[in-house]
């Protein structure tokens, strides 16, 4: 029994060291510090919301993107983890990163034990860590350079307007868990020596007007008026965004991803990103 | 709970440890363990159908005893406390080879109920007759309740009426064809007088509900089993290590071939109408892979977990896709059902022991009763006929026990005749497979009919199906180097060793680990 035991311990854990040794080499891309680099992160929104090659033209910075479609804050964690000190970070933030129901998330990004073990402190069910897990076990290699395919549209489509609000509704019980969550690896990154600014991705009027009608507004003012907390300063765009710049009610379509990205653009230029540690929450208008 | 489930992968090693660590000492507390783990196993799907589990090991606890009551057999010495049951029943003991008892009293089943009505109210075949009244009825309503109303309103609109018959909103509990052919088994064995009704209530209930073949089987017999919870357990590495062998290959089975598998057969089988011909084709192989990498993985699991734990199941497949006729792949594939259909049916039958009429005939009430207990469909009966019907030729020209050997043995390669018999034999059993698959008969044969009709390659994209291609070739040429042996056995420890990391290498690749597939036979 004794040596039956000590074989299996052995070879399980020479298995999993091997492995996990392969799967930390393979997922962390070289990612190194430097002054025209910018990670950024967030979900479809700002996968549609923001036009990398303007960036790249008009600030002469290297975006280093991990923005996905259904990005979770479990997949900020990641983020948070991987950024290397004193980096300059961009999280373009929604209000559906925090609403949407977990199974939808993607939760994809790498196998993170540090970022699993706090999202079962900060209230994640034990269902959404196995999957987790069982989502990630095998290694990506993260930190793409993205060349994204922008929306092409000109208007929004108002049928989508029932299925978002049933979205909405299903996830609503789920913001303050998530809240917590992130703001834990926002201060993370903050003390990681981070310049961060929290993006906040515009939306439609009509989203606005599905929040009221499904009153959770409260507490998507929460979201915001928590990130407002936690941000060292407040600026805005000063961006006006009509119906012809979305594509959907939650996503941009190329001619307001163009907008958002000359601004932000101009912002940072303007800017020159401190390399002070600080949060900075960036709205489009008031 | 599944095999290949996270929880899974907690559960074992606690309750492992616990059985040898804690409850090793005292074969009472290893068995009350177990029957606690089992329960606890099961009810992690849903914990009502335990009801039924409990009721069926009940009733046939209750019929058993009381058949051995009314034959007398019960000897004074066996009737005093459990341990003088196991002190007393070692294997041989247990089995009775009461041939005069088996000839006089065959058929318990086949015999027409309606014919012989009144025997069956008195005496030990009283007691049968609840047994399988009870299984039997639990097993035809929570499984075939809708299939009999549904046949029945289409037959009644054939004839040209307007019936109103409602089905019912009924979930099958998982496992229920294994454990209640097994307890009938037990029922069946000791009205025949094979084996003595056991008074230890644990030990029964145990057996019923062992949860490493609990719901998927192999079904095993109350002879083979049920004897080894009289003897307390002892760990023995070598038991441990095949079992451990054994469960990593069925993971690699399952989770590699099986569920690689059915990533790309069932769009297959979903778009058949538009898929081309050899798309179907591929369709069709693959499925016969995907469903022996799941139900085998299942059973290697099951016996590789229950060599944990002491306890020695049969074998339930003997690399079945290398067998050369029809005859050989019914010795090799799910044996365990095959070979209670032949001892609890056929041979009630008459068996081959009759005219060839009646041979043909049982021949095909097996196989059709064997198609039908995979599921309340006329697809599983219609799969049974045509292994019927490839039987059959097989048996009349009296070739159906030719092929007892391995393919090869004792030989690297097969000779080319016998590639030429497994490839024709593999052949027909996908052919079949496409019946067990289709969701009706219609779109059974339209998926055989867009074989010949649809255009042959187009839309077709190999580069879909090769991964699973290559993992079939990879599953193929181990398994024929290892037909012979204990799975991962190798003597050489290099080998043996290398053969861990690979198989471990492959799950981890390649193995589907979220939203894995259900295994196949849980829903049978």
């Amino acid at each position: 029994m004794k040596l039956f035991l000590v074989k299996i311990f052995i070879f399980s854990i020479s298995t999993f060291i091997i492995y996990n040794l392969y799967y930390q080499n393979r997922t962390r891309a070289a990612i190194t510090v430097d002054n025209s680099k910018v990670y950024v992160w967030g979900d479809s929104q700002t996968v549609q919301g923001l036009d990398f090659e303007i960036l790249r033209n008009k600030t002469n910075l290297e975006f280093y993107s991990m923005a996905v479609h259904g990005g979770g804050i479990y997949d900020f964690a990641c983020f948070a983890n991987l950024v290397p000190k004193n980096s300059k970070v961009i999280i373009g933030y929604s209000d559906t990163m925090f609403l949407r129901p977990e199974g939808l998330d993607y939760n994809k990004t790498r196998l993170d034990w540090n970022a699993i073990f706090y999202a079962g402190l900060s209230g994640y069910s034990i269902s959404t860590l196995k999957n987790i897990v069982l989502k990630n076990y095998r290694p990506r290699v993260v930190f793409p350079k993205r060349n994204q395919n922008l929306y092409v549209g000109s208007s929004i489509n108002f049928t989508q307007k029932e299925e978002i609000k049933k979205i909405f509704l299903l996830g609503s019980e789920l913001s303050k868990v998530r809240i917590k969550y992130f703001h834990l690896y926002i201060e993370k990154l903050k003390e990681k020596g981070c310049s961060i600014i929290v993006l906040q991705i515009p939306k439609s009027d009509l989203l606005y007007q599905i929040e009221s009608e499904v009153s959770f507004l409260n507490s998507l003012n929460l979201v915001k008026k928590s990130i407002i907390e936690i941000s060292d300063e407040q600026k805005e765009l000063n961006l006006e965004f009509s119906q012809s710049d979305f594509y959907d009610v939650t996503h941009l379509n190329q001619k307001g991803a163009k907008s958002l990205s000359v601004n932000l653009a101009s912002f940072l230029n303007s800017q020159k990103i401190s390399k002070e540690a600080k949060i900075t929450f960036l709205t489009p208008s008031d | 709970m599944l095999f290949n489930s996270f929880e899974f992968l907690f559960f074992m090693p606690v309750v492992f440890l616990l059985y040898w660590l804690v409850f090793q000492k005292n074969l009472k507390a290893q068995n009350v363990f177990l029957l606690v783990v089992s329960y606890v196993f099961y009810g992690w799907w849903d914990w009502r159908f335990l009801g039924l589990i409990i009721a069926s090991s009940l009733v046939d606890y209750w019929c058993g005893l009381k058949m051995s009551t009314v034959d007398g057999r019960q000897s004074t010495a066996n009737s005093g406390s459990h341990n003088s049951d196991i002190s007393n029943s070692s294997l041989p003991n247990i089995i009775s080879t009461n041939k005069q008892q088996w000839s006089v009293d065959r058929g318990p089943i086949a015999i027409g109920l309606l014919t012989k009505i009144s025997p069956w109210f008195s005496g030990k075949k009283l007691y049968l007759t609840i047994s399988l009244v009870f299984n039997l009825g639990l097993l035809g309503f929570f499984k075939y309740f809708n299939f009999f109303i549904e046949s029945a309103a289409d037959f009644i609109s054939l004839l040209g009426f307007q019936p109103h018959l409602s089905t019912l909103n009924l979930i099958l509990p998982v496992g229920i064809s294994f454990y209640t052919f097994q307890t009938l088994s037990y029922s069946i064995d000791v009205y025949r007088g094979n084996l003595k009704a056991t008074k230890d209530p644990i030990a029964f209930f145990t057996y019923v509900a062992f949860f490493p073949q609990l719901v998927a089987g192999p079904i095993e017999r109350a002879s083979n089993l049920l004897p080894q919870f009289f003897k307390r357990r002892e760990f023995a590495y070598q038991q441990g290590s095949d079992g451990m062998k054994l469960i990593l290959w069925g993971l690699f089975k399952k989770m590699v071939i099986a569920d690689n598998c059915a990533l790309v057969v069932n769009p297959i089988f979903d778009n058949y109408q538009t898929a081309s011909g050899l798309e179907l084709i591929l369709g069709a192989v693959l499925f016969a892979f995907q469903i022996y990498g799941d139900f085998s993985g299942y059973s290697d699991i099951a016996i590789g977990v229950a060599l944990l734990f002491g306890f020695q199941l049969m074998t339930n497949f003997r690399t079945p896709y290398f067998s050369r006729d029809i005859a050989e792949f019914w010795r090799r594939w799910h044996i365990s059902l095959s070979t209670w259909f032949r001892d609890y049916l056929y041979v009630p039958l008459g068996g081959s022991r009759v005219s060839k009429a009646k041979a043909i005939r049982n021949i095909f009430i097996v196989f059709l009763v064997s198609g039908f207990w995979h599921g309340a469909n006329w697809t599983f009966i219609a799969w049974g006929g045509i292994h019927a019907a490839m039987f059959i030729p097989i048996f009349l020209i009296g070739k159906n026990r030719v092929h007892l050997d391995e393919a090869g043995e004792n030989r690297l390669l097969p000779s080319i005749s016998e590639f030429f018999k497994i490839l024709v034999t593999f052949s027909l059993v996908c052919i079949a497979w496409i019946f067990f698959r289709a969701e009706s008969i219609e779109m059974a044969w339209g998926y055989i009919a867009g074989i010949a009709t649809n255009p042959l390659t187009e839309g077709l994209r190999i580069s879909t199906y090769l991964l699973s291609i290559s993992l079939i070739i990879i599953l193929l040429i181990s398994e024929w180097g290892m037909r012979s042996m204990i799975v991962l056995n190798f003597k050489s420890p290099v080998l043996r060793y290398f053969s861990y990391s690979a198989v471990i290498g492959l799950i981890l690749f390649y193995g589907v680990f979220f939203n894995p597939q259900d295994f196949i036979y849980f829903q049978f």
